[in-house]
């Protein structure tokens, strides 16, 4: 199809512009869907076999006016691309153990010196030393040396698809402490620790998250679409699980899981027990518009036509229902994210030999550990760019998902 | 009205019914029973052999009715909740699970009911800021208001709360319920104001977490009213601008916010809970963390069962204000 010149729409969206007050915020609504539809009917001689926008393309121009719905986009593609690449871009082994760096503060990135301009930007060595008189670890900055990472240069071996590479955006220089958001009580670098961290908790949002949608789009299309008892009850059963105290019932939860797992099994059982409650949320949402759109003609014409039960739930109800799936997962991530950190962070999620960002900030439990040294609360800033962005993207395309309405 | 009421309770009866079979569900999950318990601790403190504490194991079983098909004890477990009121006996502390909770309890709900309170309160009128002012900045910090306290996680606003308090201001009142010299006397306002300043940042976090909701939904609500045209009917017969938002428009916007107030509750006691836990402040929360850690499984499951029975009441009343309020609520009870 063709596409419309940009500043064509622009003028015609813009000139119309009193949002704001009551009564002609629905107008300019009205006024814009008009001008949407003219477009539409102008763009169809051009192309002559299509003949109105695609649901997609309509979708897209507006969320594409939002700005907070695309710096959400832009964010969340960041933060996957940073999770797929983690391992190449941290630049020290995130389990790897130092014993001369325990607890070890940030280090200061320098991108100039007196010899001008460093484009690889270099750390001084933070060197603690004992106060001769009260015996007090003091820490000084040592400015006469410099440290140095290689760009691209061979580090610790990783797997990125299945093949077995070494090479990192920036590696640690050997014997010159390069860490830049500090290390954790084992000498750890933490910038690794949250960059690698990052992939056990996008993945368990993930999984969880297409359990939850699965389960509430099946619910909710299903008890929409039956009605009568069959959907009496199951709406008596989604009650349940949306009456149901959230945390508690993942502590009751997490308090009968066999204590002799393996770490991975008990990832997986963690999984299950955050699956157990959001799917009811959605399946009530579901179920409502499943409602809606099941009294709509073109269902009864598919009724009389002779669908088939299965046919009409598939080809007609689910497509319409899935742009609110769609919402529903960018935003239910987010919040998945948020209980898994809480989780971990209590030490009842996932277990130590795997990293999560909640289970780095398990090391911020003990008051002391934060007060003597606050940037092991750092991993913080993981949870609250992923949070943030998922939120500002799933908003946006709630505003954008309804192109036809006001 | 009647007929709604006996339908809304018998409904709310059933979810009890599911909320005690999960919760027994729960007790019974673990290996393990108290006559496993009683006989482990007779042969570690008592000094009993291996076959004796068997032994005891077994007349244990046979008096408290371990032994029984698990209907039966499920039977006897629920009358024993309602009819003595008994919940069952930590193994921690060996004291009934009633007396470890009780003031805990009062102390979770009185502070998630008043949270939930400012939460609405302050919710609606952010929201009724950001629908009068759409678009504009009035709407703009609303709903940057409402925005992050959706989005930053409770856990670290609690951290960052007690970071603060403790190392940077050195504030005397961090991880207790109240004072030392009011511990032991009656409730007076001396001690209501003490214990404020300790849980304050409970209240704070967690009523700036709900108050996001509430905002949305009653922002949404608010801009739909205000597009209808009895609006546009009364600002043309020269009604005062904030008369017609505040008696016009705002009583219409607050029913679905009351149906809302179920789903919130549960929001705030978990709000409640996640702080409580972060900055030690003995109510349920860390009681329920410290038993987890502990395996101590009738107070975890008799908490869950409290709370989701305290939830189950709560939505009971806010059908019934629903109801009270809006007559189609109520004869539409056929569904």
């Amino acid at each position: 199809m063709s596409t419309i010149p940009d500043e064509h729409t622009g003028m015609l969206d813009t000139t119309p512009n009193p949002a704001g007050e009551a009564v002609p915020a629905s107008l300019a609504a009205e006024l814009k869907s008009e001008t949407e539809g003219l477009i539409a009917e102008a763009d169809a001689p051009a192309a002559r076999t299509v003949r109105s926008q695609t649901y997609f393309r309509l979708v897209w121009r507006r969320f594409r006016r939002n700005t907070m719905g695309m710096i959400g986009a832009a964010l969340v593609a960041l933060l996957l691309l940073a999770t797929v690449f983690a391992n190449f871009l941290s630049p020290y082994n995130p389990v790897a153990r130092n014993k001369d760096a325990i607890y070890s503060p940030p280090q200061s990135l320098h991108f100039f010196s007196d010899e001008g301009f460093h484009p690889i930007p270099f750390t001084n060595p933070v060197v603690t030393e004992i106060d001769p008189q009260t015996f007090a670890a003091v820490t000084k900055v040592d400015t006469e040396t410099r440290c140095r990472p290689e760009f691209l240069g061979h580090g610790w071996p990783y797997r990125l698809f299945g093949i077995p590479l070494d090479r990192h955006l920036l590696t640690a220089p050997a014997n010159c402490p390069w860490n830049i958001l500090g290390t954790d009580r084992d000498g750890r670098d933490v910038l690794s620790r949250l960059l690698v961290g990052s992939q056990l908790t996008i993945s368990i949002a993930l999984i969880v998250v297409a359990i939850s949608i699965t389960l509430g789009a099946i619910v909710g299309t299903v008890s929409g679409y039956l009605g009568g008892l069959s959907d009496h009850w199951i709406q008596r059963v989604v009650e349940f699980f949306l009456a149901v105290p959230e945390v508690p019932f993942y502590f009751a939860l997490v308090a009968v899981v066999p204590r002799n797992l393996s770490s991975f099994q008990l990832m997986l059982v963690i999984c299950a027990i955050l699956s157990t409650l959001r799917w009811a949320h959605l399946a009530r949402e579901v179920r409502g518009k499943t409602l809606s759109i099941a009294n709509l003609d073109y269902v009864s014409a598919a009724e009389a036509v002779g669908a088939s039960r299965w046919r009409i739930v598939m080809r007609h109800i689910l497509p319409n229902v899935m742009s609110h799936v769609v919402v529903a997962t960018t935003l239910l991530i987010p919040s998945i994210i948020l209980i898994e950190s809480f989780l971990s962070f209590l030490g009842l999620g996932v277990q130590p030999p795997m990293i999560s960002w909640g289970l780095l900030l398990n090391a911020a439990q003990n008051i002391q550990n934060l007060g003597s040294y606050p940037w092991v609360l750092t991993p913080v800033a993981g949870v609250l760019v992923a949070v943030m962005s998922f939120n500002m993207l799933g908003d946006g395309l709630r505003d954008a998902i309804d192109p036809y309405q006001s | 009205m009647l007929r709604f009421l006996i339908r809304r309770g018998l409904s709310a009866i059933g979810l009890l019914f599911v909320v005690s079979i999960v919760s027994f569900t729960l007790i019974k999950a673990p290996p393990g029973d108290y006559a496993d318990y009683a006989a482990a601790l007779a042969r570690s403190q008592g000094g009993l052999s291996y076959e004796q504490s068997l032994v005891l194991r077994d007349q244990l079983r046979e008096r408290l009715g371990l032994n029984k098909p698990l209907p039966q004890q499920y039977v006897q477990w629920v009358s024993g909740m309602v009819l003595r009121g008994d919940f069952g006996t930590s193994y921690v502390y060996n004291k009934p699970v009633t007396d470890l909770l009780g003031e805990r309890f009062l102390r979770t709900l009185a502070i998630a009911a008043t949270c939930h309170l400012l939460a609405t309160l302050i919710g609606v009128g952010l929201g009724i800021i950001g629908a009068v002012y759409q678009h504009r900045w009035g709407d703009r910090i609303a709903s940057t208001i409402a925005f992050l306290g959706m989005t930053i996680p409770r856990f670290f606003m609690a951290l960052v709360i007690l970071y603060w308090l403790a190392f940077v201001i050195g504030y005397q009142h961090v991880g207790a319920i109240s004072s030392r010299e009011f511990i032991l006397q009656p409730m007076s306002f001396a001690k209501l104001w003490d214990t404020l300043k300790h849980v304050w940042p409970i209240i704070l976090v967690a009523a700036f977490g709900g108050l996001a909701y509430n905002m949305r939904v009653m922002r949404g609500n608010l801009l739909d009213v205000l597009r209808q045209p009895y609006i546009e009917a009364a600002r043309a017969k020269g009604v005062p601008g904030y008369r017609v938002v505040l008696k016009h428009a705002v009583p219409n916007a607050l029913h679905p916010l009351v149906m809302y107030q179920g789903v919130a509750m549960p929001y705030m006691l978990s709000g409640e809970l996640e702080v409580a836990i972060v900055l030690g402040i003995p109510t349920i929360g860390p009681l329920m963390l410290d038993s987890l850690y502990r395996s101590d499984v009738w107070v975890t499951t008799t908490i869950f069962l409290w709370l989701s029975a305290v939830l189950v009441v709560a939505n009971l009343l806010a059908d019934i204000a629903l109801g009270l309020l809006d007559p189609r609520v109520r004869q539409a009870g056929a569904l």
